[in-house]
């Protein structure tokens, strides 16, 4: 089987990640996609470092998608993290939940995401403008 | 026979900033758990008391409450709240 949990510093494309789980049965196909954004609390990000924890970041994500394939009824999950020196508008996370229902397809990929900021261990640090960051 | 067992002491995010450096060898008292080793490493940088409200520890890569006795050659890391996403 194909990685359905991936942690890179390659950029990836959410189109191509949907082709690799899209199951001809299943007729929703929900896709999240985070980006690094160029302002927080008022202040202008200049761009954003990500840490993960090699090993244990993807066993904590594989861990989100197991519980999604447990509590939804859904198909398919794949998660993508990014780690490393991103700038704005850079892709940071990217998931994808293919279901024969929509509602469960959107839960499923809401659950991963909120799920993703509770447990795994990975680390966004901001770059400001003013040369800050937090 | 040494009554000393060492770790590897890994750090990230604010617990890396303020020990300023991501990893660590630690020579420990046999017996010792994680958040003795954690009571240890604060008296030596205390900035790491500051670094984050919630240090989680993780032991060999599964979080731990920390009160287990550590073994030679563990990996001890130290997560700040997480931020993913």
């Amino acid at each position: 089987m194909e990685e359905r949990v991936i942690v890179s510093d390659n950029d990836f494309d959410i189109e191509e990640l949907k082709n690799m789980i899209v199951d001809d049965c299943d007729g929703a196909v929900v896709t999240f996609t985070a980006v690094v954004k160029g302002e927080n609390k008022g202040k202008h990000v200049s761009g954003m470092e990500v840490h993960s924890y090699e090993g244990m970041t993807e066993q904590e994500l594989s861990k989100v998608r197991d519980e999604a394939l447990l509590n939804f009824k859904i198909s398919e999950v794949l998660i993508i993290h990014r780690f490393g020196e991103l700038r704005i508008g850079d892709n940071i996370l990217g998931i994808v939940v293919s279901s024969p229902y929509r509602g469960d397809a959107f839960d499923a990929c809401r659950y991963c995401i909120d799920r993703i900021k509770e447990i795994v261990p990975i680390w966004k640090k901001e770059k400001f403008q003013s040369g800050d960051r937090l | 026979m040494s009554s000393d067992i060492t770790v590897t002491v890994k750090f990230f995010a604010a617990t890396r900033d303020a020990v300023g450096k991501p990893r660590m060898i630690k020579k420990i008292p046999k017996g010792a758990t994680a958040y003795e080793l954690l009571t240890i490493l604060k008296e030596q940088y205390p900035q790491l008391d500051k670094a984050a409200d919630q240090i989680i520890v993780a032991v060999n890569k599964e979080n731990s409450k920390g009160d287990e006795p550590l073994s030679d050659g563990d990996e001890v890391s130290l997560l700040p709240p997480v931020s993913g996403g």
